[in-house]
């Protein structure tokens, strides 16, 4: 049986056995659009550097992608699962570790549908889609707030057309890097397995363009400027977020301040 | 067996006292900012003052003087787990953060007052010796002038022994960055998620003055501190992952949230077994 049947299991696992895998990251980040706006981490460095852009459609699948602050090994059939999430922040925010599954450039400098057709999902296939989110993330500074929807896409329990409503983008001058979402979803729906079409209504102007990026939110951590924070998700938040193989793990945070900011951080999970 | 199998088999060894347990107190650096990191190791008083590392191929850190070390065990089949970290930040007005880092390796009297690629080939780790998680700091010891340096890790072998790795820029908060700050971690090539050794620094912009160590670490424990207020974590309840101490670890500190010198102040625990 995999993962941990007792906390004694995971004792074992953990020392004895020592099933235990590090990650570190350093990173630097860029003005924020605003208080509140989210923004994302995944195209600046340090440690690890920073990631690429999604392809055009239908995008890229995300599998140990590099940008990812972890290149673990498979461990099958061992599971691997987050058990510390800490980090340290120049800001006072709140940081997200997500895996990245599927990124897909697009142009939002025009109204109409927008083609996206993403591609399969590596991970959290099928009804496991449910809690997946899709975000635009902002590659090139738009010169209009644009509004836009999923128009089309697949739901968690695969139900293809379904067609979500508006989200208005924060500024004219929405900055790179700036994490728009999560996409509303319709009535009812708990999760996406793809993304067809982006219905752009209001153009972003300019050479507006983006990433529609699905991901799986994995760990939340508050952060109160240069104040550590050090979560552990087996006994303080009992949880143990499963990492699997192949994950490209990235990070947002959700600013109180413009100012560009600095976290370091670390990851620690077990397997078993 | 080493380790511990049970929950049980834990509260039996800190029954047994099987654990070692060390009370610092020391200055930090004087970082540039609050946004910069320092460490504590050139400073007393308990520990006593590390020294700087050799010139290329620099030191290996085992046991060595300046660290927060612990009697090795591994030769009666026992294993150290960190359990106990705690600190706080005499006098502060602010919050900040307090890293407990294993000094692996360094080389000193890196100079980064010239241009160019400067030769550092780090000694092989005996700890962490993957690379994976290990970072690369540089420690200022003679603050630079004139000019904020620029470097990036010009040769380096990632965690996978890929060698010939270059990582990306950063540039020093200051031209004139005090002693006692530390710069990093090193950014990485795309892909790269560790180090096992630094062949080259390239120092891209240059100042008139300025001296610095580089170091290798591994970070074992992150606590974040309040101001005027000690702060304790405890594993594995509720910090459920135990940290390994190596034998051989030279555990040293670093800080995050201050400016100017402060005192930091802390215990450290490990149990075996």
């Amino acid at each position: 049986m995999v993962g941990f049947n007792s906390f004694d299991d995971f004792l074992n696992e953990v020392t004895v056995n020592g099933k235990t895998l590090a990650a570190e990251f350093y990173k630097v980040g860029t003005a924020a659009e605003a208080a509140g706006v989210p923004h994302s981490l995944w195209k600046v460095g340090h440690y690890p550097a920073a990631g690429e852009d999604g392809a055009s459609t239908p995008g890229t699948a995300h599998t140990s992608s590099d940008g990812s602050l972890i290149k673990w090994a498979n461990q099958s059939p061992d599971t691997k699962h987050l058990v510390t999430f800490s980090a340290t922040a120049t800001t006072q925010g709140m940081l997200v570790l997500y895996d990245r599954l599927v990124s897909v450039n697009f142009s939002f400098n025009s109204t109409g549908e927008k083609t996206i057709n993403s591609t399969t999902l590596p991970r959290y296939a099928g009804t496991d889609s449910v809690g997946l989110q899709a975000w635009v993330e902002v590659t090139t500074v738009t010169s209009s707030a644009a509004v836009m929807n999923m128009s089309s896409y697949t739901d968690q329990d695969g139900n293809g057309t379904a067609s979500g409503g508006n989200i208005t983008f924060p500024a004219a001058a929405t900055n790179v890097n700036a994490f728009i979402g999560p996409l509303p979803l319709a009535a009812g729906d708990t999760g996406l397995r793809s993304v067809e079409t982006i219905t752009v209504g209001t153009s972003g102007g300019g050479s507006a363009a983006g990433n529609l990026v699905i991901m799986k939110p994995l760990a939340y951590c508050p952060l109160i400027a240069n104040r550590g924070t050090n979560n552990d998700h087996m006994i303080m938040i009992p949880s143990l977020p499963r990492i699997y193989d192949g994950a490209t793990l990235a990070l947002y945070y959700v600013p109180s301040t413009t100012t560009a900011t600095s976290f370091w951080g670390s990851i620690r999970a077990g397997y078993g | 067996m080493a380790g511990f199998a049970t929950y049980d088999s834990l509260k039996a060894a800190h029954d047994a006292g099987q654990r070692y347990y060390y009370e610092f107190y020391q200055s930090t650096g004087s970082a540039e900012n609050t946004a910069t990191l320092t460490t504590s190791w050139a400073s007393g008083t308990r520990p006593a003052a590390g020294a700087n590392p050799a010139t290329t191929p620099g030191d290996v850190y085992t046991n060595t003087a300046g660290g927060i070390i612990f009697p090795d065990l591994n030769g009666v089949g026992k294993n150290k787990y960190l359990y106990l970290v705690s600190a706080e930040i005499d006098g502060n007005s602010s919050p900040g953060s307090v890293f407990i880092c294993d000094r692996l390796v360094g080389v000193g009297g890196v100079s980064l007052s010239s241009t160019g690629d400067k030769t550092i080939n780090t000694q092989a780790l005996t700890r962490y010796t993957t690379g994976e998680a290990v970072m690369a700091f540089l420690e200022i010891t003679t603050t630079t002038a004139t000019s904020a340096p620029v470097v990036s890790l010009a040769s380096y072998t990632n965690q996978d022994g890929t060698n010939t790795r270059a990582g990306g820029t950063i540039t020093f908060p200051a031209a004139a960055t005090n002693a006692g700050s530390v710069i990093g971690p090193l950014p990485l090539q795309a892909g790269d998620t560790g180090i096992r050794s630094v062949e080259t620094l390239n120092v891209g912009t240059a100042g008139t003055a300025g001296v610095c160590n580089l170091i290798l670490a591994y970070k074992l424990a992150s606590i974040g501190v309040n101001n005027g207020d000690r702060t304790t974590q405890i594993s594995p309840l509720p910090y459920a992952l135990m940290e390994r101490v190596y034998d051989g670890a030279t555990l040293f500190i670093m800080t995050i949230g201050y400016s100017g010198v402060e005192v930091v102040a802390g215990e450290v625990g490990v149990v075996f077994n």
